[in-house]
């Protein structure tokens, strides 16, 4: 039961981490904290479900159209409301503030675009699980783990070896400084917050087989991706994950192995501790 | 550092302060009050219409409706027209407070039909008490009824029933070890209590007991407990919004044994939302939920589901429809009978019902502190269709 347990957490955590990625992301490109990320995992889930089932195009190219929206949908986010606040002064308060008006607009426009109901959202890898030893695995999960890693090392090496990576750590360090030597710094924050709507959508698309498809689906999630990113060390993208995993873990094992009814008191019990004792979170900030 | 954690602190207070809000006005208060008539009879409905469990709230109010529509055609009541004032309740305790005493205090309705959660209703009992209005409720869960209250009635059988139909079933399956995986509800915690109490009687052991709360979607660690315990089936008993994703979830997790469950697989939604893995689940109900009318073998349900189709242009999303149709008729029958349109004596008309053929089947409410029926059928998915079981 301990593997049973410890490959759910993961594939759990693997969600989690994703989502908390976006949320550093974020705050290590433009200082500022989102809180749409849980709508904009539900927004991936809900346009990938309308272009795969709804227009019956391929798994692959649906879910590529439907990154390829968010990205865009995340670019907007930032152009058309994060940075004309700021421009007129706002501070991070009102930023806060703006995007959780926005998560309640978005919930409550997909329960009148697609109804409040959950909707099916078939998997591509097959229902039935993999029995290895006395552990089953479904693909779906698999799936979660596998694309989440791919994600990551993505995400590694393009932060560290491309140059639109370097310039967007640059622009987090001093937008003035990297203004000045010729990095777009307007470009790069967008660009963190498209590929921050991208993370959570591709966590949405991975988890709708499971979940299913419905306007809360983003509520809980992204708590827990929050959560995630202040284990690890909020902004620090390496922080995200090991604090997504962790969350995920001791969830599952706490589900587990006491009750379910205190799945959630010893997760988020582990994160006040963590932040007690050390307030930075498990990585410090900006470690790159 | 300090500053920003601060930041951080004010966020998560203000998403969590922001979204209870934001769920409770999800959409503006469901009023749709007609006006009312004078001298029309007025029947009061409070039950979920926005949320999860929408679907079957706006079901049960379409079974009012089509109700309504028949008595109205065929004269009315005591020759009153009747109308329907209707209430979102939000699936929520406290929102069906303020849902019924609008009713009995501001609308002074007649009779009430509401709500369809247990919780619900035994949170309004004392309102609905008090102001002596007759109230018929389609939640199952036995504690509400248990409470003493006189006003308050159910139009189906309760869920013990059911439990003992399903422990007799799984005794005659030869089901002996059986994990037990509810929400931690009054829905949930009142099913398992029920089947427990009725397998009593059987050589049964429990070797896991999980619970979920409604609207999580994360069961790996319940349903790791439960696989490992080795069940020869399960029993499930939650809400109709997370069974689909909790079947889904127990078949992927690797069980695939039989499934005991709670009525609310008889809502279509479950079957497609769960696809193959609801094949294999068996539940007691009264009726199942009938896509066309041609299916449906008894006569009443043919004439209810032609009508509701015309009306509404599908077919019921929940058996909460023929809940609702059943229990307003039957308030009419008791108007008619006793003469009077509120209070004791149409409380003492309504418990003298007797016979009455439903959708159901065959209520009597005497000497049964507000029960009308008790028989159920067990039913079996298979190959994503309703069978009867043997």
């Amino acid at each position: 039961m301990l593997l049973q347990l410890l490959i759910g957490g993961i594939a759990v955590g693997c969600i989690y981490a994703l989502i908390g990625l976006g949320y550093s992301l974020i705050y290590s490109a433009s200082g500022l904290m989102s809180f749409v990320q849980g709508e904009i995992f539900m927004l991936g889930a809900y346009v990938a479900f309308t272009i795969y089932v709804g227009l019956g195009v391929p798994f692959l190219l649906a879910v590529l159209i439907a990154i390829g929206i968010m990205f865009a949908v995340g670019m907007l986010l930032e152009r058309s409301m994060i940075s004309p606040l700021l421009r007129r002064g706002s501070q991070q308060i009102h930023i806060v503030l703006a995007t959780i008006g926005l998560s309640i607009f978005l919930k409550n426009l997909a329960m009148i675009v697609w109804g409040s109901d959950v909707k099916n959202f078939p998997s591509s890898f097959g229902e039935s699980p993999i029995k290895m030893g006395g552990v089953s695995i479904s693909p779906q999960q698999i799936a979660i783990m596998v694309v989440t890693l791919a994600c990551m090392v993505l995400l590694h090496f393009f932060m560290s070896r491309t140059k639109l990576g370097t310039s967007l750590r640059a622009a987090a360090q001093d937008p003035m400084a990297a203004g000045v030597v010729g990095i777009n710094v307007p470009l790069t924050v967008g660009m963190a917050w498209a590929l921050a709507a991208v993370l959570s959508a591709i966590a949405g698309i991975l988890l709708a087989p499971i979940y299913g498809v419905y306007p809360k689906m983003g509520a809980i999630l992204s708590t827990k991706g929050f959560a995630a990113a202040v284990l690890g060390g909020y902004g620090n993208m390496y922080g995200a994950i090991i604090g997504g995993l962790i969350f995920g873990v001791v969830e599952t094992m706490a589900a587990g192995y006491l009750s379910s009814s205190f799945k959630d008191i010893i997760s988020f019990g582990v994160l006040i501790f963590v932040l007690f004792v050390m307030p930075h979170g498990i990585l410090k900030v900006k470690a790159d | 550092m300090k500053r920003e954690l601060g930041w951080m602190l004010c966020g998560t207070m203000l998403i969590n302060l922001l979204s209870g809000c934001g769920g409770g006005s999800d959409a503006a208060g469901g009023e749709s009050a007609t006006s009312g008539t004078e001298g029309a009879i007025k029947i009061g409905y409070f039950g979920p219409l926005t949320g999860g469990t929408a679907q079957a709230g706006q079901a049960a109010l379409n079974g009012v409706q089509i109700a309504v529509n028949e008595l109205n055609e065929s004269g009315g009541i005591l020759g009153r027209q009747v109308e329907i004032v209707s209430y979102d309740d939000k699936s929520s305790p406290e929102e069906a407070v303020k849902a019924a005493t609008k009713l009995v205090q501001v609308n002074k309705v007649n009779a009430i039909f509401g709500s369809l959660h247990s919780a619900n209703v035994q949170a309004a009992g004392p309102v609905i008490e008090e102001s002596q209005t007759l109230c018929v409720a389609g939640g199952t869960s036995p504690t509400w009824l248990e409470q003493g209250y006189t006003y308050l009635f159910r139009s189906i059988s309760n869920s013990t029933v059911s439990a003992k139909q399903l422990a007799r079933y799984a005794n005659d399956q030869g089901y002996h070890k059986i994990a037990l995986f509810t929400s931690n509800d009054e829905y949930g915690t009142s099913g398992a209590d029920g089947f427990k109490s009725a397998c009593a009687d059987y050589n049964i052991e429990f070797v896991a007991n999980e619970t979920m709360t409604n609207g999580d979607r994360d069961f790996t660690g319940q349903f790791a407990k439960i696989t490992a315990a080795v069940p020869d089936a399960v029993f499930i008993w939650c809400l109709g919004d997370d069974l689909g994703a909790v079947t889904k979830q127990m078949r992927q997790s690797g069980f695939s044994g039989p499934i005991l469950g709670s009525e609310s697989y008889t809502l279509p939604e479950i079957l497609q939302n769960a696809g193959d893995a609801a094949n294999g689940v068996c539940f007691a109900a009264q009726y199942l939920v009938y896509e066309n009318p041609e299916d449906a073998e008894d006569q009443n349900m043919k004439t209810f589901l032609e009508a509701y189709l015309e009306e509404f242009g599908a077919a019921p999303a929940s058996d909460n429809a023929f809940r609702a149709y059943d229990g307003v008729k039957m308030i009419a029958e008791a108007m008619e009978t006793s003469g009077v349109d509120h209070g004791a004596e149409l409380r003492e008309a309504y418990n003298n019902i007797d016979g009455y053929v439903g959708l159901a089947g065959t209520f009597s409410y005497k000497g049964k502190n507000g029960e009308g029926i008790d028989s159920m059928r067990i039913f079996e998915i298979k190959d994503g269709k309703y069978i009867e079981a043997e």
